[in-house]
C-alpha cells in the first residue's frame, strides 16, 4: 500500500455478472435485516412478505424502461442521459437532488447499522468510535475501487448463502406455518398501499444505473441485475416469511431487529446454543460490503455532477460528511421512523416517474432530429 | 521503511489487545443460570414497581475430576434482593457480587404463583425483553411457593452443574410430555395474538417423603408425586395463563393431552398406563406417541363454530403384567385399542370441556387453524375466537389409534403354567 495520492487508481475496470450480482444481491437483500422489517411489519404484520413482492412489481416497469435507455445509449450513464435529454441546468438539478438523496440515505442507513450493532452487540462501545469504525472499514473498501468490490462480493457470497441457509433451517424449528394467516394482513388494500409506499426498498436497482458503463456489456449488465432482483426478492421474501412464522404477526412488530432476535432464538441441537456470532460475522461482511459500495456510488454520483473525473479522490470528504450527517439523528427511532420516512415519502415519485420521463424526452429528441 | 512498517503495526496490534468497551474476560463475567422473580413482602405492588429478583449464579470454578467434590454453597452462588424491575437487580446485585452479572445464559425464570396471578408478571417479563442479554428462548417455570426457596431447595442429584440441571430436566420433561415447552418467545407470541392460553411449566418443592395416595403416573400436580428422597423440586403439570395471567392449573395428564392436540409442541416419549380391558385389576403400560399432525378442522357457521379434531396415535405395549398376549391374539388387540381409544378420547374431550368452561379459552394453540378463514387481520380479530367463538364451539374428537408394536418379548408367560 502506498500513501497518498498514488492510492487512487483512475482506471475504469469492467467487472463481470457474478460481481454485478452479488453486489446488487447484498445491497437491497440487507433490507431483511435492518429496520426495513421493522416499518413493514409495523404497518402490514404478517403480509409484509406481500409489500416486498408488491414493490418490486409496482418499480419493476420503471427499471425496465430505464435498461432500454440505457440499452440505447451504451457507456452513457444516468447522468450523461440526464444532460442529454433535459439539457446542463436542469440535469445538474437532477443529478443534485439524486446526490443528496443518495447522501442522506447512506448516512441514515449506515447509522442505522451503528445502532444495531450497538443496540445487540456492543452495548457499552460509543456510538461515534464505533460509526467511525464501520465507516472506516467502508472507506477503505471503496478506496480498492469498484473492481475489487465486486470481487469481494462475489468471495463472500456462497458463505453468506450457506449461513442464511443455515438460520433458515434452523427456524423452521419454532416456526408454526398458520402463523402466515390471515394471509392479507391489514387488508389487500392496504398491502397494495403500503407496496406502493415502500418502492424505495429498490432504490439501489436504480442508483447501480450509473454503473453501466463499468459492466462488462449490455446483456451482463441486464441478466446480473433482474436475475439478482429476482434473487433478492426470494431471499427477502423467506426471510421476511420465517420472522413472521417464528414471532407471530402481534409479536413480529414489536421487536426492533427481528433479524438479530432470530438469530438469537436458534440454536444447533441442545449443546450448541448462543450462537448469534456466527451469523453476525457474515451479516458484518455484507454490510461493510453494502456501504464501501454505497460509499463508492456517493461520491461517483457527486464527480458525475460536479465534472470532477478522479472522482475517488472525494472518497474520504463523502464518507466524512456521512459520518457528520449520521450523526444528527438523537437515536434510531428518530433516524428510521422520521428521517427515513420522509425520504422514502418523497423519493417514491422520482424513483417512479424519471425513467419514463427520460425514455419520452429523448424519444422526442430523436424525431425531432430526425 | 519496512523497519518502521513493523513498529506501526506492532503498535496497531497493541491498541487491538487491550480491547475496547465492550470486551469482558470470562472471568470477569458472572452468568446467571436462573432467575427467580417473587412478589416483594414488605413492598405494596399496587403502590410502587418492585420485584424481589433471584439470582442462581453458574460457579465458574472448573470441576477437575479426581479432585474433591465440591458442594457448592448456596449462599455464595444464590442471591435475592428486592429491586424495581430484574433489569437493574443486575446491578444492584454488583454491591456484593464482584462479577459483571450476564443473563445470556439464563435458562429459566422462575416465577411465582403468587406473581404469576397478578398484572406485574407480564409487565416485567415484556418489558424486560428490551434487554438485550434476555434471550427469547428462556423457559418460564412457575412454582406453588417463593421463587427463591424453589431455587434454593433445589439440589439436583447427579449433576451438581445449575445449567445442566436446567437444561436436561426441562428437555427431559418435555419429551415425557409432563410439561410443555414454555419459552418467552412463545408467551410474547400467544399474548399478543390474544386467541389462546399459555401453558407454563409448573414446578413445586415437595416434601421429602409425602404421604399422598398413589394415583395414576401423571395425575399429579407439581409437589405432589409421592417419592422417597432424591431432590425436592418437582416439575410436572402446568400453569395456565390467560392475556398474560395465570388462572389455573392442569395436572400432569391434562398437560399431556393438551400437548396431543397441539400442532406446535412435541412429545417423544410419553408412558402411559390404561387400564387392561379384560383385567380390572391390571394396567397395560403402553408408550404413546403422535403418529402425524393432529388434524383440526374449524368449520364457520351460524352460532358457534363446529370443530373437528383427528388425534393419530401410535401406541406400543411396552408391558402387560395380567400376561394377556396380546400380541398373537388380533381379537383381544382390537379391544386393547378400543379401550386406549376410548380412554383417550375421554381424557382429551373433559380437557376440552374443561377449558370452555373454566377457562373460556384453549390452551392448543387452535386459533392457527381458525386464522386460514380470514382474509384479514381486522375480520378475525372482530370475529374473536378466544371470547365470542370457541367456548361455545361444538368440539369433534376422534382418537386414532394404531398398535404398532410389543416391546422386545413378544409373549408373556402363562402364570398357570409358572405356579404349576
Amino acid at each position: 500500500m502506498k500513501i497518498g495520492g498514488s492510492l487512487v487508481k483512475v482506471e475504469k475496470d469492467l467487472i463481470g455478472i457474478r460481481e454485478f450480482f452479488s453486489i446488487i444481491v447484498f445491497m437491497i437483500s440487507t433490507k431483511a435485516t435492518d429496520m426495513t422489517t421493522t416499518r413493514l411489519f409495523g404497518d402490514t404484520f404478517n403480509a409484509a412478505w406481500m409489500v416486498i413482492i408488491g414493490s418490486f412489481v409496482i418499480i419493476l416497469p420503471s427499471i425496465i424502461v430505464l435498461n432500454l435507455v440505457l440499452k440505447k445509449y451504451q457507456t452513457k450513464n444516468l447522468i450523461e442521459l440526464l444532460q442529454m435529454a433535459m439539457g446542463r441546468h436542469v440535469a445538474f438539478g437532477i443529478g443534485f437532488i439524486l446526490f443528496i438523496f443518495l447522501l442522506v440515505n447512506t448516512s441514515i442507513e449506515s447509522r442505522s447499522y451503528a445502532d444495531q450493532l450497538i443496540t445487540m452487540n456492543f452495548p457499552k462501545t460509543p456510538l461515534f468510535i464505533l460509526y467511525t469504525a464501520l465507516l472506516l472499514i467502508c472507506l477503505w473498501g471503496a478506496k480498492k475501487g469498484w473492481e475489487a468490490l465486486g470481487s469481494v462480493a462475489w468471495m463472500v457470497f456462497p458463505y453468506v448463502t450457506v449461513a442464511l441457509g443455515i438460520l433458515v433451517f434452523l427456524l423452521a424449528k419454532d416456526s408454526a406455518i398458520n402463523r402466515l394467516f390471515p394471509l392479507f394482513g391489514p387488508g389487500k388494500w392496504e398491502v397494495a398501499k403500503s407496496s406502493f409506499e415502500n418502492v424505495t426498498i429498490y432504490a439501489e436497482a436504480f442508483f447501480v444505473s450509473m454503473l453501466y458503463p463499468f459492466v462488462k456489456d449490455h446483456k451482463t449488465y441486464t441478466r446480473g441485475l433482474f436475475g439478482s432482483l429476482v434473487y433478492t426478492v426470494l431471499v427477502m421474501v423467506i426471510l421476511y416469511i420465517c420472522y413472521t412464522l417464528v414471532f407471530d404477526y402481534r409479536s413480529v412488530g414489536k421487536i426492533t431487529y427481528p433479524f438479530n432476535e432470530a438469530t438469537r432464538l436458534v440454536s444447533i441441537g441442545r449443546v450448541i446454543t448462543n450462537i448469534e456470532t456466527f451469523f453476525l460475522t457474515f451479516w458484518l461482511l455484507v454490510i461493510i460490503v453494502k456501504f464501501a459500495v454505497y460509499l463508492y456510488l456517493v461520491s461517483m454520483l457527486f464527480g458525475y455532477v460536479f465534472n470532477i473525473k478522479e472522482f475517488e479522490h472525494t472518497l474520504i470528504p463523502i464518507t466524512i460528511l456521512v459520518l457528520l450527517l449520521g450523526m444528527i439523528p438523537t437515536n434510531q427511532i428518530e433516524n428510521i421512523f422520521i428521517y427515513k420516512q420522509k425520504i422514502i415519502i418523497y423519493s417514491k415519485y422520482m424513483l417512479l416517474l424519471l425513467p419514463p420521463l427520460l425514455w419520452l424526452l429523448l424519444k422526442v429528441k430523436e424525431v425531432r432530429n430526425r | 521503511m519496512s523497519y518502521i512498517k513493523t513498529i506501526i503495526l506492532g503498535l496497531v496490534i497493541l491498541f487491538f489487545l487491550t480491547g475496547c468497551w465492550d470486551r469482558k474476560e470470562l472471568e470477569q463475567m458472572s452468568y446467571t443460570i436462573a432467575i427467580g422473580l417473587d412478589l416483594p413482602d414488605k413492598n405494596d405492588v399496587d403502590e410502587k414497581q418492585a420485584v424481589d429478583v433471584t439470582f442462581q449464579f453458574a460457579n465458574p470454578k472448573l470441576n477437575i475430576k479426581g479432585a474433591p467434590g465440591q458442594e457448592e454453597d448456596p449462599d455464595r452462588n444464590i442471591v435475592t434482593l428486592t429491586a424495581p424491575d430484574f433489569v437493574t437487580a443486575k446491578n444492584m446485585a454488583n454491591s456484593f457480587v464482584t462479577r459483571q452479572i450476564s443473563f445470556s445464559h439464563a435458562k429459566v425464570i422462575v416465577v411465582s404463583e403468587e406473581l404469576a396471578r397478578t398484572d406485574s408478571f407480564y409487565r416485567f417479563i415484556g418489558a424486560a425483553l428490551k434487554e438485550r442479554e434476555v434471550r427469547r428462548e428462556t423457559n418460564i417455570i412457575v412454582t406453588k411457593e417463593k421463587a427463591s426457596e424453589f431455587i434454593r431447595k433445589n439440589k439436583p442429584e447427579s449433576q451438581i452443574r445449575a445449567h445442566k440441571y436446567y437444561q436436561f430436566i426441562i428437555d427431559r420433561s418435555v419429551e415425557t410430555g409432563l410439561v410443555p415447552e414454555s419459552s418467552i418467545n412463545r408467551l410474547l407470541a400467544i399474548t399478543d395474538g390474544d386467541a389462546d392460553l399459555f401453558l407454563a411449566m409448573n414446578g413445586s418443592i415437595g416434601k421429602k417423603d409425602n404421604g399422598v395416595k398413589f394415583k395414576e403416573e401423571d395425575q399429579y400436580l407439581a409437589g405432589s408425586v409421592p417419592k422417597k428422597g432424591g431432590n425436592m423440586v418437582q416439575l410436572i403439570g402446568s400453569a395456565v395463563f390467560k392475556e398474560g395471567k395465570m388462572i389455573g392449573k392442569l395436572t400432569g395428564e391434562e398437560t399431556r393431552s393438551a400437548l396431543l392436540l397441539d400442532n406446535t409442541s412435541r412429545i417423544e416419549d410419553m408412558y402411559v398406563s390404561y387400564q387392561d380391558p379384560l383385567y380390572e385389576k391390571y394396567m397395560v403400560a403402553c408408550r404413546v406417541k403422535k403418529k402425524t399432525a393432529t388434524k383440526v378442522k374449524v368449520k364457520l357457521r351460524k352460532g358457534p363454530p363446529v370443530i373437528n379434531v383427528m388425534v393419530p396415535i401410535e401406541v406400543e405395549v411396552l408391558s402387560a403384567p395380567s400376561m394377556e398376549n396380546y400380541a398373537e391374539n388380533l381379537e383381544k388387540q382390537l379391544i386393547l385399542k378400543k379401550k386406549i381409544e376410548s380412554e383417550l378420547k375421554e381424557n382429551l374431550s373433559a380437557l376440552v370441556k374443561r377449558t370452555q368452561d373454566e377457562f373460556k379459552s384453549e390452551p392448543f394453540y387452535w386459533s392457527l387453524y381458525a386464522r386460514p378463514l380470514f382474509s384479514s387481520v381486522k375480520e378475525y380479530e372482530k370475529w374473536d375466537w378466544t371470547n365470542k367463538n370457541y367456548p361455545f364451539a361444538n368440539v369433534n374428537i376422534k382418537v386414532d389409534v394404531e398398535i404398532v408394536g410389543f416391546g422386545k418379548q413378544m409373549k408373556e408367560s402363562e402364570m398357570e403354567k409358572v405356579r404349576d
